[in-house]
């Protein structure tokens, strides 16, 4: 059936890296939390080969999910929400129904008069996405979490929170109560173990060796087993399997306005009612709902559906997952 | 303690049938003379393409002004149009010049600095992302990139550069160079600005929603700068659910209070007043304007009279901003403290069942995949 709604999307200056491409790109490396550190222009980056006349369906469908009040759910990277809720499964559909008209970087063919799009026009600028990047922004991975260890970055993922969360709460309860109250002064986890361990009661060592590792040797030794580095928010144990694409450096970019047509019903429309009206597509777009020009729908017809799916590339396909 | 947080979500279901402003739309309107925002020399390849260039250039030693290039029409001749802009991350720049004059990942070493680096209300508004800790925050405003609208076209001037005389005797080399740049006389621009107040005013300590702001053992430190730099005490941290959101899922984090809030959007919008792009050899350009509207409903169109100006002719209205802001009322709804705990552990279970369902389907395929392999090379 037709939909009888169309919500219209004005877009304005939304930037795609689109003209390096491939391994050696270390501009749209994504990071990722492997067992070993990652070298840079290392084989994991992974890209986005998206034609000049539209967009990534993913892309639509996280400017859709905070148009309507929504978290956007990465498409690469791996995140906090993991099990329960992803993404809105209804705003995915009309991510991929909707319909794109570019409207910047395009020109009239002098012969024929069709629209012609420039897939070489870019726009350079200084990409300073991470103010406070380093050389690699790598999460500490290859750190052991230690009492002693100097790094005062690694020391800080661990976390009251985090630590009852991993253990449970009630054994948190008894091995709180076995620290004594000095220590759970402590604003800061590994502070109070170090004080833990400072005054070591022989009833903690005994219940301490009925938790499982590393939480045992992190409670007795002040470092973990295997040296894991225990950055984990409330899935459980993980070493640092977290994902993240981090670009940097002088830039070239496919800058980007448009118009999109979403069809919607009725029950969309008070979806989208909730949120605040605009969202951010892509690097640097803004997209707010609405739009004051002549709105002709038979002009619909000629326009680019969504680019959908298997249109991320990488060396790595583990972890990579499309809408 | 329990009844007074059940008298908190009592309030703030109250509040949820009151009017409330979600978003504020900014529209300035700049002016100024040159260029102020250059873009690389490739840009040539549709500039030379534009119906409404004036001067052409083959050479590759051309600096251009950062445009953008749209369809239109210039009496009866239809095609590529090109107009100037000064895009959005110029403008971010220099809204941020006085609180951010340079970049350092020295910040982040130590304890001290970084903590006060972050309750800065200019990162507060800016947004950052920590990439060693993860530690981030969302911008609370967008803006589109500053468009010309007095359809002031460029030019190409012909400048030299000299430089250290060459002695080596070899032809070419020495710096002293010819080289041609865009320029341009009087030009105004508009941009829009969108400031979302559910974003300005939560800081999320959660890793749940996957934005820590910052980490546990720094929040005292934290909320006792950002109170100094507010004026106002930082409530303590507590949980919170945004209203309308599918996710039930509790966030841990602080709320701003409305005051805090107002003062920072105030903030803000006085950087953006005092915007003063300056360029000693080629241009400047500044702000001359700026129009605001608060918006309740996303979907009904924001008209030109509901704009309201906060900034004319050098004087900033603290008065009129006070009126759009008068229906704000924050968006989050407060939780039970072990309410919320409940439900981040009902979270915890169904996500460790999820996860352990996906590792044992990842190990029956690892399996699967195996046998196959080996039956083919028997089978070879």
């Amino acid at each position: 059936m037709q939909p009888t709604k169309y919500l219209v999307i004005q877009v304005r200056d939304a930037k795609l890296f689109r003209f390096r491409q491939g391994p050696k790109d270390t501009h749209n490396m994504i990071i990722a939390g492997a067992k070993e550190p990652l070298k840079r222009k290392d084989t994991q980056g992974a890209w986005v080969d998206c034609p000049p006349n539209t967009f990534l369906a993913s892309s639509v469908s996280g400017m859709l999910h905070a148009l309507a009040g929504e978290r956007p759910v990465p498409t690469i990277r791996k995140n906090t929400l993991l099990g329960s809720p992803q993404r809105v499964a209804r705003i995915d559909e009309l991510a991929k129904d909707t319909l794109v008209q570019i409207t910047s970087g395009v020109s009239l063919d002098s012969k024929t008069d069709e629209v012609q799009y420039f897939p070489k026009y870019g726009e350079v600028l200084m990409v300073r996405k991470a103010s406070t990047l380093k050389t690699d922004s790598v999460y500490p991975s290859s750190y052991p979490l230690s009492l002693e260890d100097p790094c005062p970055n690694t020391r800080r993922l661990l976390t009251w929170d985090r630590f009852k969360a991993h253990i449970g709460a009630e054994t948190f309860e008894k091995v709180t109560s076995l620290f004594g109250e000095e220590a759970c002064k402590e604003h800061a986890l590994l502070k109070a173990l170090i004080k833990v361990r400072q005054n070591l009661t022989p009833e903690l060592v005994a219940y301490a060796a009925t938790i499982k590792d590393p939480w045992k040797s992190l409670i007795l030794n002040g470092y973990t087993k295997d040296a894991s580095p225990l950055r984990a928010g409330y899935n459980g144990i993980e070493k640092m399997t977290f994902r993240m694409t981090v670009p940097r450096g002088k830039e070239m970019v496919s800058n980007r306005d448009a118009i999109l047509f979403v069809p919607v019903s009725e029950g969309d429309i008070e979806m989208f009612r909730k949120g605040p009206g605009y969202a951010t597509l892509l690097e640097g777009g803004v997209a707010t709902l609405g739009y004051k020009g002549d709105f002709n729908l038979s002009a619909i017809e000629g326009m680019s559906p969504m680019l959908v799916a298997n249109a991320v590339k990488t060396h790595n396909p583990e972890g990579i997952s499309c809408i | 303690m329990k009844t007074d947080h059940k008298q908190r979500t009592k309030t703030t279901n109250k509040d949820n049938t009151m009017k409330n402003i979600k978003t504020i739309a900014v529209k300035i309107k700049m002016a100024g003379s040159g260029i102020v925002n250059f873009d690389s020399s490739d840009l040539g390849f549709a500039v030379n393409q534009s119906i409404n260039t004036t001067v052409k250039s083959r050479h590759s030693n051309v600096n251009y002004a950062k445009s953008s290039f749209h369809l239109g029409k210039i009496g009866e001749k239809e095609g590529m149009i090109r107009s100037l802009r000064i895009s959005s991350d110029c403008m971010r720049h220099a809204i941020h010049i006085e609180g951010h004059p340079f970049h350092t990942p020295n910040v982040a070493s130590n304890d001290v600095t970084k903590v006060h680096y972050l309750a800065n209300t200019d990162t507060l508004l800016r947004g950052y992302l920590i990439a060693n800790t993860g530690e981030r925050r969302k911008s609370c405003y967008s803006i589109t990139s500053a468009k010309e609208v007095s359809g002031a076209s460029p030019t190409l001037e012909t400048l030299s550069r000299s430089g250290a005389k060459d002695t080596s005797g070899v032809e070419g080399k020495g710096d002293t160079t010819l080289f041609t740049r865009d320029n341009v006389g009087d030009t105004e621009y508009e941009a829009e600005m969108y400031i979302d107040l559910s974003e300005l005013s939560l800081i999320s300590l959660s890793d749940l929603a996957d934005r820590r702001a910052i980490m546990d053992d720094l929040v005292p430190e934290y909320s006792k700068a950002l109170s100094e730099n507010l004026g106002s005490t930082v409530p303590a941290p507590e949980y919170f659910i945004k209203r309308g959101s599918a996710y039930l899922i509790p966030e841990k984090g602080i709320q701003l209070t409305d005051e805090q809030v107002r003062l920072l959007v105030k903030t803000l919008l006085k950087k953006v007043a005092a915007v003063n792009i300056n360029k000693s050899q080629t241009g400047y350009a500044k702000v001359t304007s700026i129009l605001v509207a608060g918006i309740e409903d996303v979907l009904e169109e924001t008209e030109d009279e509901s704009f309201v100006a906060v900034y004319k002719e050098g004087k900033f209205s603290s008065k009129a901003l006070e009126g759009v802001m008068e229906s704000f009322h924050n968006l989050y709804t407060r939780m039970d403290f072990a309410d919320a705990e409940k439900k981040i552990k009902e979270y915890e279970e169904s996500n460790a069942l999820a996860n352990k369902k996906s590792a044992e389907k990842k190990k029956a395929k690892g399996k699967k995949g195996k046998e196959e392999e080996t039956e083919t090379d028997s089978a070879e």
